[in-house]
């Protein structure tokens, strides 16, 4: 067995189909909503404030290296890298995150999928929720944005961008749903 | 109940002083720093001043932020659902349905006992997970909440806390955990243990105990730390005079058998005399050579079990039994041993006689595809690499020989790869996967907490995906992975952990796939019988046969 294992090690093609077996539940569908638009918006304002943690010591570094040895192909090189973390974390990631992120509220459970490097599908059944909550820091508030929080006792789990009218249905929705859910 | 409600005024009092407590640091460091420095000639006029500016400060914040966090925070019953709304700059609102809580404490601090009030700790499923607490509201007020959330006297229980976690209990993160529960009272004669872990198997036990992976980087750190605090002695020299000479692979070893000595009596310690019992509904585990410890492991907490094949034990056939139960109290961790060692064989009777909810031991696990094999190898192979150029870094020359060791780091991937797979029967599910030791979790369906498919973009190319089963453990939980599953097969069983039945559309597969195992992964436990009978499956488009 051990042989007929190895000699496939290297035999790998990247148009794999993926197989199924009839003994199991079909595959699930993608979730079926997405996220408020105004979502994206916050994303980026969130990561473009994150940046600031490299452009300050960055450019403090290129300050320093004016008043002291300038060597301006390091002083861009300095730059350069922040510059490539902001077009990443503020232009690129957040509408790939946007167009993947996928939530669906059913009877007996909530479906989520996220993730650009890592997929992930996360599955929380409906019986398992102890609570939910909606949360709004200052940014989210402003742009009437609200983040639902769903806690079992597992861990928990988050819906990140709604408006707040829908964040409050989603969270109403699977209170009243966690609370006819039980199979303890 | 349906207005929302505040807590009691005298609360501001209770949550100002808590902030005071976390805010007179910094605010008194100034103070206190100019008082370290210049002795008692820092009291000055100005120095005064500070402080009195540092006091003023504390009391208004604390004051400000006790009455804001006050007025913000409410809770009410809306249809059978309790809702809190708290937060100041982060505003957050929370829904617990009224069936999901079980019991409410009642816990006095002396403060609460000051202004005559309680704090109401609020438990949800079976006391597991995140419990939170209204922070003072007054008895009459209590006794209305257990009224409307038609709680029996009997779920409720007062807690007196003590002094010191009275100082705790009023925490400004209302989601903190209590910290004890009671363990239930063992009954007056034991039952007959069913098993024991004889002497022998002791110090099998403890000879081959994975603790030693543990130990070996304390005794490292302390023959480096020893070497660093005795500059004049040069452990080359000493080991030169007192054996005639010394060579980094005597360190080497020496180390490694002093970690061995270390886990060794670590394992006597703790699992001396181990002995499992079960009454009704609850395991009890004695153990201990010097202390003896003894657990109560209600049966009913038990969320999966975990078979652990050790590095050392698989060889000799020996495996441990580990019970992943949630809840807390001061056994949380240590009753997580359900036995040290047994032979392999004799796992499914022994769960069996105290777990039989989970005696099941697959004939057939189902392993991850053949094109895994790679991805298992590499990722094993970089661990190497990178362990190996840690080591290089330090040791440089004699260092190289590290890269020696990749050849059995990629086996150690293929070993990898033979031991991870998955199988499903009964509402069960058996994942397995190898970290050092290889682990056989047995989850029941019911007490999968989330599950969760991943595919990272190399995955992608390849159609392969993980799959995750979280139960609740302790006072989080505990995460199983299956990597590099076939990306269908993940889906599929992912898509089994739910709830919604979706049976596979047959007639559209080849030939080749027809079923091949009797397995009726239909009869899971979810005791629903109002919906087996009446409701539709939920998605659109399903059937069920």
């Amino acid at each position: 067995m051990v042989d007929s294992d190895l000699t496939d090690i290297f035999h790998q093609g990247s148009s794999q189909k993926p197989s199924y077996d009839t003994t199991l539940p079909k595959p699930r569908q993608e979730p079926s909503q997405m996220l408020d638009p105004k979502a994206l918006r916050v994303w980026r304002i969130g990561a473009a404030l994150g940046t600031l943690f490299i452009w300050i010591p960055a450019a403090g570094a290129v300050i320093g290296m004016y008043f002291g040895d300038w060597l301006w192909p390091w002083a861009l090189l300095i730059l350069l890298f922040p510059l490539l973390i902001t077009i990443l974390q503020v232009f690129v990631i957040p509408p790939l995150e946007w167009r993947r992120w996928r939530y669906e509220v059913s009877e007996r459970e909530i479906d989520l999928q996220r993730g650009v490097f890592v997929m992930t599908r996360t599955l929380v059944p409906m019986s398992r929720v102890q609570h939910v909550d909606t949360q709004q820091g200052p940014l989210l508030r402003y742009y009437g944005l609200s983040a639902v929080t769903i806690t079992t006792a597992g861990g928990g789990h988050e819906i990140p961008g709604l408006s707040e009218d829908v964040a409050a249905d989603v969270r109403d929705r699977i209170a009243a749903l966690a609370g006819v859910a039980d199979d303890v | 109940m349906s207005d929302p409600q505040r807590l009691h005024p005298a609360a501001i009092i209770i949550l100002a002083i808590r902030v005071s407590r976390q805010l007179a640091l910094p605010l008194m460091a100034p103070a206190v720093f100019s008082l370290i420095n210049q002795g008692l000639d820092a009291i000055s006029y100005g120095f005064l001043l500070l402080l009195l500016g540092a006091l003023v400060l504390l009391v208004v914040l604390s004051a400000g932020w006790g009455f804001l966090y006050w007025q913000r925070y409410t809770y009410q019953i809306i249809d059978n659902e309790l809702i809190l709304k708290q937060g100041i700059i982060f505003r957050k609102q929370r829904s617990i349905p009224r069936e999901r809580i079980q019991a409410i404490d009642l816990v006095e601090g002396v403060l609460h006992r000051v202004f005559g009030l309680v704090s109401v700790r609020v438990q949800t499923a079976g006391g597991i997970g995140p419990g939170f607490s209204l922070l003072g509201i007054s008895r009459s007020e209590a006794d209305a909440l257990r009224q409307e959330l038609a709680l029996s006297p009997a779920q409720v229980r007062s807690v007196a806390a003590a002094e010191v976690t009275a100082a705790n209990e009023i925490d400004l993160d209302p989601d903190a955990e209590p910290a004890v529960q009671a363990a239930p009272a063992l009954a007056e004669a034991d039952p007959a243990p069913i098993r024991q872990l004889t002497f022998p198997k002791l110090l099998l036990a403890a000879a081959t105990s994975g603790s030693i992976g543990i130990a070996l980087p304390i005794v490292a750190s302390g023959v480096s730390l020893l070497n660093n605090m005795m500059p004049n002695i040069d452990l080359f020299e000493l080991g030169t005079m007192l054996f005639g000479g010394v060579s980094w692979w005597s360190i080497a070893l020496f180390v490694l058998i002093a970690a061995w000595i270390m886990s060794f009596f670590g394992t006597i310690l703790a699992h001396t005399g181990f002995t499992i019992r079960r009454s009704e509904d609850n395991l009890l585990i004695e153990r201990g050579l010097i202390e003896k410890r003894r657990a109560t492991v209600p049966l009913n907490r038990i969320q999966a079990i975990r078979v652990i094949d050790g590095v050392l034990r698989q060889p000799f056939g020996y495996a441990m039994v580990k019970v992943e139960s949630a809840g807390y109290g001061e056994d949380a961790a240590e009753s997580s041993v359900l036995f040290p060692m047994l032979p392999r064989q004799d796992v499914r009777e022994f769960l069996e006689a105290t777990v039989p909810e989970f005696a099941w031991d697959p004939e057939r696990i189902e392993r991850p595809p053949r094109r895994a094999i790679r991805r298992y190898i590499t990722r094993m192979t970089l661990i190497g690499l990178l362990i190996s150029a840690i080591v290089i870094a330090i040791f440089y020359p004699i260092g190289l020989w590290a890269l020696a060791t990749l050849p059995f780091f990629a086996i150690f991937g293929y070993l990898c790869y033979r031991d991870a797979g998955w199988a499903l029967s009964n509402g069960m599910m058996v994942l397995r996967y190898r970290s050092l030791a290889r682990s056989t979790a047995i989850i029941p369906k019911r007490r999968i907490q989330s599950s969760d498919v991943t595919q990272n973009i190399l995955q992608r190319r390849a159609s392969l995906g993980n799959i995750q089963a979280t139960v609740a453990s302790g006072v989080s939980g505990a995460t199983f992975t299956v990597m590099h599953l076939d990306k269908g097969i993940a889906d599929q069983l992912f898509s089994w952990t739910g709830r919604s039945r979706t049976r596979l559309d047959t007639a559209r597969l080849p030939r080749q796939l027809a079923p091949r195992r009797p397995v009726d992964v239909w009869a899971d436990i979810d005791a629903e019988p109002e919906r087996a009978s009446g409701s539709e499956p939920y998605l659109p488009g399903d059937s069920r046969s």
